[in-house]
């Protein structure tokens, strides 16, 4: 930066940032082909569609997932949760790929970078779905601690405190169970 | 010998290191004992939380054997030695050996291998790469890895789901308990050699890699 210019403050998007991973795609490519896989791709799109219900942006999708933006913690958890049980109504036939999707949330300001997002917390929300089991959707307590007893039909599971390279302090992380 | 810490009604033990390797060695005793000496144990969160940090350096803690332990670590190795109460681990590349977990169990590790003797209550084991072996536990199950091999022993009580992509899955099921098995699988083979009924039920997916339940 030149002497005397000014610093512009980059624009934020306060909210929740979502992952979703589609874990198992590159076998199930591999053994299906293509096609089965571009059909896979297509059903999980859709059921994330329905589950967000345009609450949310979808701000980049990743190839076998998704970068997620919701202005609300609550509609993310809520959208999250939603994902997870269409998936789970969906025929479970032996032969069928089972759709395996595992979704970290972190609630924090995150640079808007055009249409992108980057920064501190969604580098977290990326490192939290890396310890999400198929199936489940983690939040980081930064979540938790906005969700203000908004969602009295889902409790939160605490699995423990994360490491997470380069960041200084442990994030506690739950599991979000609606029953 | 190292220094030792009182243990307020309820508190959990959290020690959350980088690389350093965590032991905790449950046994008869009301405090705790950690080693190196100079290592200070805070408390937080109104007496909930006895937390102890440190990056590279090793750490040993002798622990009640009734002490509920949450490990925190990126690559440190983690030892659970003896009993302790329940537990949650989360590290990315460190391997997890406990002897015996009294009550619930959660365990996460990207790449680092999973290995628990006995789990007296439910438990969830979670590894990308790495390898899970739960010799016996009492409660649920839900044991998922991509590419590591899983093996299991339950005790027939409560569900048992396992999820792998190209891994194995061995279950091995108490005596004279009856599984209902829910099977799902692409490519990969599926065997069951113990009676089937209704005792529990056994959900087992895998894409490429192959299930076997036995009778222990």
């Amino acid at each position: 930066m030149t002497a005397g210019a000014t610093k512009v403050k980059a624009p934020t998007a306060e909210g929740a940032v979502v992952f979703t991973d589609l874990t198992g795609f590159s076998e199930f490519t591999a053994i299906r082909g293509d096609e089965a896989a571009l059909e896979m791709l297509t059903l999980q799109e859709r059921l994330l569609r329905e589950a967000m219900d345009a609450r949310g942006r979808i701000v980049k999708n990743l190839g076998d997932g998704f970068l997620l933006w919701f202005p609300s913690v609550v509609d993310a958890v809520d959208a999250a949760l939603k994902l997870q049980e269409k998936i789970d109504e969906l025929p479970a036939e032996d032969g069928d790929m089972p759709m395996w999707v595992r979704i970290g949330i972190n609630y924090g300001r995150p640079i808007l970078h055009g249409d992108d997002l980057i920064g501190h917390d969604v580098n977290v929300a990326a490192r939290i779905v890396d310890f999400a089991q198929s199936g489940e959707v983690l939040v980081s307590q930064a979540c938790t601690e906005n969700l203000a007893d908004e969602l009295p039909d889902v409790y939160f599971d605490e699995v423990g405190p994360v490491v997470m390279k380069g960041i200084p302090d442990a994030v506690t992380l739950y599991r979000a169970v609606r029953p | 010998m190292g220094t030792i810490f009182a243990i307020p009604e309820g508190a959990r033990l959290r020690v959350l290191t980088v690389s350093g390797k965590v032991r905790v060695t449950g046994e008869d005793r009301i405090d705790i004992d950690i080693e190196p000496a100079e290592r200070n144990i805070e408390t937080l969160e109104d007496g909930h939380i006895l937390e102890t940090r440190s990056r590279s350096k090793d750490l040993h803690l002798h622990v009640p054997t009734w002490l509920n332990v949450s490990v925190g670590t990126i690559s440190g190795d983690v030892n659970l030695e003896g009993q302790v109460g329940s537990v949650k681990i989360n590290t990315v590349s460190g391997k997890v050996t406990i002897d015996r977990a009294n009550g619930d169990a959660d365990i996460r590790s990207i790449s680092g291998s999973i290995s628990v003797d006995e789990c007296g209550g439910r438990c969830r084991a979670n590894s990308k790469t790495g390898k899970i072996d739960l010799g016996h536990v009492a409660g649920a199950i839900k044991a998922h890895t991509m590419s590591g091999n899983i093996g299991l022993g339950t005790a027939g009580a409560d569900e048992v789901d396992v999820k792998t992509i190209s891994g194995t899955v061995e279950v091995l099921v108490d005596e004279g308990r009856a599984p209902r098995l829910r099977f799902r699988t692409i490519t990969g083979r599926t065997r069951c050699d113990c009676a089937q009924g209704s005792d529990f039920e056994i959900k087992a997916s895998t894409i490429s890699g192959s299930v076997e339940v036995r009778e222990r």
